[in-house]
């Protein structure tokens, strides 16, 4: 009875013997007990060593409080990996102050997770826009230079041009009566002895007379509409640079550009049929005759686009305080790697005599002017669509400018 | 499946009826014993006519049938693991059915290892000798096959009524020799 007296005072203090003392009653139960803690023990000591793979076999209240316990470690095991796999929703709700504790790590891990993709994607944009601002800037210092140019030029071709011009009709004159003299001539040789007439007749075969009058004014009204073309590239260049101005008004875009429309209704018909799409706009503040000049370089090129039939589209809209307008075509359109360059100055791909490479880089200017922006949208084989955005009210700091 | 070409008893959720039209004043709850006492009662019939085999397969395949349309209109399709466990989690414990842990998951080796204590089934029970969430063990089967698209079997190996606290299934793919 001693023995087992003091095994039950050795177990009451925590004490559990490797096995069963010897001598002791109820050896077998004794022995179940004991093997029974030393499994508890052993699945205790893993689960404090860390080791949550140990299991145990054993059934029971005490057992089932202990696993319960386990099964909790295991499933905090299984919510952290969740997390360190980007899963920031989970959350722990038991354990008291660590649940609070973990869950606000994870909350703070969230938002920092947040933060972070926010800067980023701020960062990304600033870096787009300073991209942008950089083409942007060489493209006007481009404008800027070619300007100056452009100015010279046609400050030095206008002089003579004007001249040559002048001098051509008054060539045409000449021309015009010198023919009258050789006629008169001509009729007086009829009465002249047989000798001079037949002189006179083989001469006149000999420099081709009658071919040089069929011939002359054939050769000055091609010279008066080449210098004619001149003029308009001279013309182009001008506005390009802005040699002339006109004042600052009020006006609705939409009658600007249907008056613009009108101005070259033939052109435009024989390619397409113009949609219009007007919103409902206020006045805005503008050179009326640049913003014109804009919208014929668009409304050509349009039309130029467009093989043999197709569709333009002008749609005009407000939004807060700009006005956005576009022309559409249904033509060519633009290949990609030549779509950067249709702003440049002299860029055309129209055959020699047929552009100047002017159009666009005028209406360019122009936007700029106005303190507004221009933008292309192309598909080979499509269309194009320029768009236009223009502030309503000419803004303070950047009026527009006259030089 | 039975091949009864009019049946009378297909379910659908619209059976579970408008409760808040339906109980006004008694509300949407009722006491966990009037659940058992369904429970128990069905199983001893079922075990009386058709034996203990089949009245433990007529659970599993009611859980299985319950979890199906549980998955459907409670938990709602997801692809991502944390988040399926968490819905269920949260509908388990809001509708008072149990709490859910995830012991162990190895999705990929075809092995998940839940427990839920407090269960609705049998927490509180009389030691027996055996597990007895059977319906669970369907139930869980199915949410686990209708969110992975892949058919497990569930097993309860601990449970209230053979003296652990927490009832622990131990769920495995089984591979399909008739769909693959
Ligand atoms: N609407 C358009 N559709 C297709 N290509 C266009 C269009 N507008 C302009 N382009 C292209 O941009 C080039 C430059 O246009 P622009 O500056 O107006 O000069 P130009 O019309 O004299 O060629 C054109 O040669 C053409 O290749
Ligand atoms: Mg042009
Ligand atoms: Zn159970």
């Amino acid at each position: 009875m001693t023995v087992l007296s003091d095994l039950l005072k050795a177990l009451a203090a925590g004490q559990v013997p490797a096995q069963v003392p010897p001598d002791c009653e109820y050896k077998e139960e004794v022995g179940e007990l004991i093997a029974y803690l030393a499994e508890l023990a052993h699945y205790l000591r893993a689960m404090t060593e860390g080791d949550l793979a140990v299991p145990l076999a054993r059934r029971g209240p005490l057992a089932g409080a202990l696993k319960g316990l386990h099964a909790n470690l295991r499933h905090l095991t299984w919510q952290t990996q969740q997390v360190a796999a980007g899963d920031f929703a989970q959350r722990v709700d038991f354990l008291g102050a660590f649940s609070t504790a973990f869950n606000s790590m994870v909350g703070a891990l969230a938002q920092a997770r947040e933060d972070l993709t926010n800067k980023n994607r701020e960062l990304a944009t600033a870096y787009e826009e300073l991209k942008s601002a950089e083409a942007q800037l060489l493209q006007q210092e481009k404008m800027a230079s070619i300007g100056q140019l452009a100015a010279g030029i046609a400050h030095e071709i206008n002089n003579p041009m004007g001249f040559i011009q002048s001098n051509l009709g008054t060539l045409k004159n000449y021309g015009e009566t010198l023919k009258t003299y050789f006629d008169a001539t001509d009729q007086l040789a009829a009465q002249c002895p047989e000798t001079v007439r037949v002189t006179l007749t083989q001469q006149r075969n000999d420099l081709d007379l009658e071919f040089l009058f069929e011939d002359l004014p054939t050769l000055i009204s091609e010279s008066v509409s080449g210098a004619k073309r001149v003029r308009d590239i001279v013309q182009a260049l001008k506005s390009f640079s802005h040699v002339d101005e006109a004042e600052v008004q009020q006006i609705n875009l939409n009658e600007c550009i249907e008056s613009t429309i009108a101005t070259t209704e033939n052109t435009l018909r024989a390619k397409a049929t113009v949609v219009r799409e007007y919103g409902e706009l206020p006045a805005i503040e503008c050179r009326p005759h640049l913003l014109s000049q804009l919208f014929l370089n668009l409304l050509l090129n349009a039309a130029h686009a467009i093989a043999t039939q197709g569709e333009i589209r002008v749609t005009t809209r407000r939004e807060g305080d700009f006005i956005i307008a576009a022309v559409s075509d249904t033509g060519c359109g633009i290949a990609p790697e030549i779509v950067g360059r249709i702003f440049e100055p002299f860029f055309t791909t129209k055959p020699v005599g047929q552009g100047t490479g002017l159009g666009l880089s005028v209406a360019y200017d122009i936007v700029k002017k106005h303190g507004g922006k221009i933008d292309v949208e192309s598909t080979v084989g499509t269309g194009t669509t320029f768009t236009i955005r223009l502030p309503i009210k000419a803004v303070a700091d950047q009026p527009i400018s006259t030089s | 499946m039975n091949d009864i070409a009019n049946r009378k008893y297909s379910f659908s959720w619209d059976l579970l009826g408008d409760l808040k039209k339906g109980r006004p004043n008694l509300g949407d709850t009722t006491r966990v014993e009037v659940y058992r006492l369904m429970q128990f009662c069905f199983r001893d019939v079922l075990e009386e006519t058709y034996g203990t085999e089949k009245a433990d397969k007529l659970f599993y395949d009611a859980g299985f049938l319950a979890g199906t349309h549980f998955y459907n209109h409670v938990i709602g399709k997801t692809t991502d693991l944390g988040e399926f466990v968490r819905k269920l989690q949260d509908a388990l414990r809001d509708m008072s059915i149990g709490v859910l842990r995830v012991e162990e998951e190895d999705l990929a080796h075809g092995r998940l290892l839940l427990t839920v204590s407090e269960d609705l089934d049998c927490s509180g029970l009389p030691e027996l000798s055996y597990e007895i969430c059977t319906y669970d063990e369907g139930f869980i089967s199915a949410l686990l096959e209708s969110f992975s698209g892949l058919k497990f079997r569930v097993k309860e190996i601990d449970c209230w009524c053979t003296g652990d606290r927490t009832c622990r299934f131990e769920a495995t793919v089984v591979a399909d020799p008739v769909a693959a």
